[in-house]
């Protein structure tokens, strides 16, 4: 008997450890790892955020999950919150939805042209700190509310949010046709030594569409045929969303906005344009051409007077002609000397466009003021404030054709 | 079965298992005080403590333990003291790994804050790795290198090429005193010797040994500052926000974008290497506490007694990151090169005579 008691005093840690082990693996393995229930959760897609009076709204477009039995209906929901503070704006969706808003699924953040007024790292600040959100969301500016943007029924696509992020495509920005950025590439432009940054620009364009809901048509991407209706024709205006201009940011304060042909040029600066268009006119015959290489750059030289040198380098190709051409013209698709001269000077009277915006809004588009602290803080002391306005550009512009 | 930890271990162990505990919240605290000099500081700690790895992997050719060597200098009873001492720092530099894994497994692995619970099998393991002899360490690493091999390597090839090398530019921008200041309040991260001091006599010491520690650790030293590059290349001016930096640099390769976040494989493997080293500590604290009281107590009990301790100051703190984290890595941050640098050097006199030490 002693024995027994003695052998049982030796096991006691190990029958202890064991039962403090299972019980803990029961608590975690009963918690549902810690996560939210999906049917309780407002999964972030899109969010708008506009200044008001008081401080900020924020529009947001969320996934509608259904059961797979459920009639799909692709629209998604939107929901509105509105406070001092973004987070406010959250909590008050919270407060009066009962939906717990996710933004790990936010992929795009507009703001309302407003809010670029001042500096628009007020809001922008929450989808920072949020440590659940990335930060590769991308970013954009609207033409008049977010919310307006938000709510838009878009033309092409389910949401406008769909919309929005499809024209944002890797191969619309290869096209140079766009440029847009992240909220991390925005926030170290913002917080770097150039203090400066850009976003795409967003218009809202109606597009005519009249939809027949009657007979055997469906709503857009649906699956269910839940927009059928007994007959009669309704009209939804519809939209198709462009963001072929750059608004541009000093200190977060939106100080200039790129028209299509400078964005364009700033793509092709950057050097990683492929198969964007360009049009040129020759002899009264306008040609479409095909960027087949593209190499650019922008550089500082500080080495006299300070100089920004600014080059683009393309190789093209003829894609197109207005007028019938003869058949060995459309076999070779080859570029004259007249037609490289003519988008040389387009290109340049862009180029040159594009540096006057630059030096009017002191944006500091190409980095100028962080490659000079990178190279030399003494001197970025000295011309930090003055760099922009004293930098001479430096233009070399050469198109050729496909040999 | 060998009761001592080969060579192979100990080189397994600083080459691949000690330098993932450095890639956490160490890049974003060296960014805080250093900025786009955060490499200097750095190197500055990894050489220091290379040569205290060597000079401490040189003291193991006695082959006699640290307590053994304390015992004949001094007495059992003023070795036990020193050990009971050695326990409380070991438990002390336990403490920010532990937070730090902590809030690693709350901010990566999990969606939205969780509670404090899910970090509690944490500790199931930790307990049954400390009522285990010092010598398992080496099994563990033997397991442990390759995984850390492969996650850490497919976590720089997936982020390297989104890296911004000049953004590291210009050096010595930050001012010598924030250097300085980085060096210091980093010395948390840098415990490793302290930890080999206790292997001392538990290794199998081998012609050699001591170069081929400190080249491993060199190996390990020069991962994470490339890793460190990496990483404020990536994030620049905003790597100062960036915690739990080796979950998140992987995230901009344009594959990734495609197929989903596939890094998590490696952050997971990672996250599992890390879980053991968080560990180290407390095993060495629970061995320090049974070599110090003898055959006296169970080493279940002192495991039970270190991770109670742990978990409770884990419970008090957990609201209280920010102040904990001044506490440990700012105004108690000289603790650590007291035991991490001073202690390993005193210690290369135990047991010498004079003449030794002249010929020596």
């Amino acid at each position: 008997m002693k024995k027994f008691y003695a052998d049982a005093i030796r096991r006691l840690p190990i029958r202890l450890y064991l039962l403090v082990a299972a019980v803990v693996c029961f608590a975690f393995f009963s918690n549902d790892f810690g996560l939210v229930d999906i049917q309780k959760t407002a999964l972030i897609l899109a969010a708008g955020v506009d200044r008001t009076q008081s401080g900020f709204t924020l529009t947001a477009q969320i996934a509608n999950p259904k059961g797979s039995g459920a009639q799909q209906d692709n629209s998604g929901l939107i929901l509105k919150g509105s406070g001092k503070t973004v987070s406010d704006c959250v909590a008050q969706i919270y407060a009066e939805t009962g939906w717990v808003p996710k933004l790990i699924y936010c992929d795009l953040v507009v703001l309302g042209r407003e809010t670029a007024q001042t500096d628009v790292f007020d809001c922008l600040d929450f989808f920072l700190r949020n440590e659940y959100m990335s930060d590769s969301c991308l970013l954009a500016l609207c033409e008049g509310s977010a919310e307006e943007l938000i709510l838009s029924s878009s033309a092409a696509d389910d949401t406008s949010a769909d919309a929005v992020s499809k024209i944002f495509s890797e191969a619309a920005e290869k096209s140079g046709k766009l440029s847009k950025t992240t909220l991390k590439e925005f926030s170290i432009g913002y917080y770097g030594a150039s203090q400066s940054g850009f976003m795409p620009f967003l218009r809202a364009v109606p597009a005519e569409e009249t939809q027949n809901s009657g007979g055997s048509s469906e709503s857009a991407g649906g699956s269910g045929g839940s927009s059928e209706s007994a007959g009669g024709a309704s009209r939804k205006e519809t939209f198709v969303y462009l963001a072929q201009e750059t608004a541009l940011f000093l200190r977060g304060v939106m100080v200039g906005l790129l028209s299509p042909e400078e964005t364009f040029a700033y793509r092709l600066l950057s050097g990683d344009v492929y198969s964007g268009m360009l049009s040129v006119a020759v002899d009264g015959e306008d040609l479409s051409l095909t960027v087949l290489k593209n190499d650019g750059d922008a550089s500082l030289d500080m080495k006299a007077a300070p100089k920004a040198k600014l080059s683009v380098q393309l190789t093209v190709r003829l894609y197109d002609r207005d007028k019938a051409s003869p058949i060995e013209d459309v076999a070779l698709s080859e570029t004259t000397d007249k037609a490289q001269k003519a988008a040389e000077e387009l290109l340049s009277s862009y180029v040159g466009s594009l540096w006057e915006k630059i030096r009017q809004s002191q944006c500091d588009l190409f980095l100028f003021r962080r490659s000079l602290y990178r190279s030399s803080p003494k001197k970025f002391r000295e011309w930090d404030s003055t760099l922009l306005n004293a930098l001479r550009p430096e233009t070399q512009i050469s198109v050729r054709g496909v040999e | 079965m060998s009761n001592k930890i080969s060579v192979r271990q100990l080189c397994f162990f600083l080459a691949f298992v000690a330098p993932v505990g450095k890639i956490v919240l160490l890049p974003s605290r060296l960014v805080h005080f250093a900025k786009n000099d955060l490499l200097l500081p750095a190197a500055l700690q990894f050489a220091l403590q290379a040569g205290i790895v060597f000079l401490v992997v040189l003291l193991s050719r006695k082959g006699e333990t640290l307590y053994e060597l304390l015992r004949n200098a001094f007495g059992k009873v003023v070795a036990s003291i020193l050990f009971v001492l050695f326990a409380c720092f070991f438990l002390f530099a336990a403490l920010y790994p532990v937070q730090e894994q902590k809030l690693l497994v709350q901010s990566v692995f999990y969606d939205t804050l969780p509670s404090l619970f899910v970090f509690a099998p944490f500790f199931v393991l930790s307990a049954y790795l400390c009522a285990k002899p010092l010598f398992v360490c080496g099994r563990t690493w033997d397991a442990l290198a390759p995984l850390s091999t492969v996650a850490f390597a497919g976590l720089m090839i997936l982020s390297a090429g989104e890296a911004d090398f000049g953004a590291l530019q210009p050096a010595g921008a930050s001012g010598f005193p924030a250097i300085l200041k980085a060096f210091a309040y980093t010395s948390n991260w840098f415990c490793d010797s302290a930890f080999l001091l206790l292997l001392t006599g538990r290794l199998e010491y081998r012609k050699g040994m001591a170069w081929k520690a400190l080249l491993s650790y060199l190996a390990g030293a020069l991962a994470v500052l490339f890793f460190l590059a990496v990483y404020y290349g990536i994030f620049s001016d905003i790597a100062v926000r960036q915690s739990f930096a080796f979950a998140k640099i992987s995230k901009y390769f344009s594959a990734v974008s495609v197929l989903g976040r596939v890094d998590y494989l490696f952050i997971y493997l990672l996250g599992l290497v890390m879980t053991f080293y968080c560990v180290v500590p407390l095993q060495a604290s629970a061995t320090c506490l049974r070599e110090a009281f003898g055959e006296r107590g169970k080493p279940a009990l002192y495991s039970v007694a270190v991770n109670a301790a742990v978990l409770l100051v884990v419970i008090f703190t957990d609201l209280r990151f920010l102040s904990f984290q001044e506490t440990v890595t700012v105004k108690l941050f000289w603790i650590f090169p007291l035991f991490t640098v001073l202690v390993p050097l005193l210690c290369l006199f135990l047991g010498r005579s004079r003449r030794e030490k002249i010929l020596r």
